[in-house]
């Protein structure tokens, strides 16, 4: 039996344009001078513009200035017969800015480059992802260097009075001084491990299998209705707006612990020349991104000196208050765990504002 | 300068103070050993016995935690620095650590920081100390 004649393959001309017509990456193809003579239809749909008004125009139309020596460049050395590969961030058209990988393809006809194709690729959700890995890498080489500065200070005051312990005349009050602070310097270690153990258990990915919807404005009145004798106490006024119906996929303890936090240290830092008011506010629902701000008129910080570092874990800002800087990094860690960011604006003898947004 | 000079500790760690305190005392380093929990107290002793470096009663060598709350050892020198110009080649400042500092980190400052020292604190590290800067053996 002679063999089934296999059905015949599309002509080059009919698999080339459902290429050129169905990529989602752009391709245009360009003269020396950069005008545009051809474009898919993936790059007529980022600029959102029609074809008629794509064709025959510069490329430079579509880019913003700061880019145009280097296409001009890339361009020429493609020109020259190279074919080029860069990266660059830019808007295109009226297109959001995104990360582009672009590819610049010589076209040869008779021993001449007649032409030059363009392909660019979306890479914007790449290069966040690695910026993200790049951001949480230097988190956890702060963390550690963080960590082990404060579990060897303790532990190196320990070890001088354990040496010091061995030359004191046992039963004389130098010998108890010295053993009441080799015992503060153990449970000070003791802490910071302890610390790290309830760091580690938020950042524990299984915590948020735990994640359920936690009505918002319920969580906040229980940390209030708990907080509500040193409120009281100090003259102070909590105002909480929050939609009823608002509720968060989260963990209900970590969201109690967001706000048990905050609202503490809106008490522990109130200014003494003002009777403290703190609001807490949240907008949100409805496929939209959860908003929530807690803002009092207490003693501030000053943001230039402190910048992010409110965040830190083991920071302080108050040396005449109690505290270990640890609430507003487990603050911002539970936040995070929520897939959340907070932020925070102060003036000092103003007031401190935290910003906590979840998106959907 | 070989007199035994009156030493400041800046630490805000109260047993740390102690046992640096203690060690000083017990080794009969200095009159005076001063001491302050927070930059700020570090700096208002500064300014009250220092008028002039040269006497007694201001401590030429002080000893400094580098990582307290608020102020870090960096962020005190800087204040200190910028306070009296002048002053600062005066003193022996000595750097406390938990850990090892990386040098470079300590150089790029531009800070008067004559030695680092890991923590604890030792004898040996103090006589040298003394031996070095203060002319005593």
């Amino acid at each position: 039996m002679p063999p089934k004649a296999s059905p015949p393959i599309a002509t080059s001309e009919v698999r080339f344009r459902s290429l050129f017509d169905n990529t989602p990456e752009l391709i245009l193809y360009q003269n020396e001078k950069a005008i545009i003579l051809d474009a898919n239809p993936a790059f007529l749909a980022l600029v959102a513009e029609p074809r008629g008004r794509v064709v025959d125009h510069c490329y430079d139309d579509f880019l913003p200035p700061e880019v145009h020596a280097l296409f001009r460049q890339k361009l020429e050395e493609a020109f020259a017969g190279k074919t080029v590969r860069f990266d660059m961030f830019a808007a295109q058209g009226k297109s959001a800015p995104r990360h582009w990988d672009v590819v610049k393809i010589p076209l040869w006809e008779n021993g001449a480059v007649v032409g030059v194709h363009m392909i660019a690729r979306d890479i914007t959700e790449k290069m966040l992802a690695q910026q993200e890995i790049v951001t949480q890498n230097q988190d956890l080489q702060q963390f550690t260097y963080i960590v082990s500065h404060n579990l060897r200070a303790p532990l190196a005051t320990a070890l001088g009075l354990v040496d010091l312990l061995g030359t004191e005349e046992p039963d004389s009050p130098y010998f108890e001084e010295t053993r009441t602070h080799l015992q503060a310097s153990l449970h000070q270690l003791d802490l910071v491990l302890r610390d790290m153990n309830t760091i580690l258990a938020i950042r524990d990915q299984k915590n948020l299998a735990e994640a359920e919807a936690v009505p918002l404005a319920e969580v906040v009145q229980q940390v209030v209705q708990n907080l509500q004798e040193v409120v009281a106490q100090c003259g102070g006024t909590v105002r909480v707006a929050i939609p009823a119906d608002l509720s968060l996929r989260a963990n209900r303890a970590y969201l109690y612990s967001i706000f048990f936090n905050l609202l503490s240290n809106a008490l522990k830092y109130r200014a003494d020349e003002r009777p403290l008011e703190v609001s807490v506010t949240a907008t949100g629902g409805e496929g939209k991104e959860t908003r929530i701000t807690v803002a009092d008129n207490g003693s501030g910080f000053d943001q230039q000196q402190a910048g992010d570092d409110v965040f830190r874990l083991y920071k302080r800002f108050h040396p005449h208050r109690p505290g270990r800087g640890l609430g507003l990094y487990l603050t911002k860690t539970h936040v995070e765990s929520m897939g959340g960011h907070i932020s925070v604006h102060s003036r000092v003898a103003e007031g401190t504002r935290f910003i906590i947004v979840v998106p959907y | 300068m070989s007199q035994r000079p009156a030493v400041l500790l800046v630490d805000d760690d109260a047993a740390t103070n102690y046992y640096n305190q203690r060690l000083l005392q017990r080794m009969q380093v200095s009159q005076e050993v001063l001491v302050a929990s927070t930059a700020d107290d570090a700096l208002a002793i500064l300014n009250t016995r220092c008028g002039h470096p040269a006497t007694a009663a201001c401590p030429t060598l002080i000893l400094l935690d580098f990582n307290m709350p608020l102020f870090n050892g960096f962020e005190f020198l800087r204040a200190f620095t910028q306070r009296h110009p002048a002053l600062p080649q005066a003193f022996v400042v000595v750097l406390l650590t938990a850990l090892p500092l990386n040098p470079h980190l300590v150089e790029d400052q531009h800070l008067p920081v004559t030695a680092v020292l890991t923590k604890p604190l030792t004898a040996e590290a103090v006589n040298q100390l003394l031996r070095n800067y203060f002319g005593v053996s």
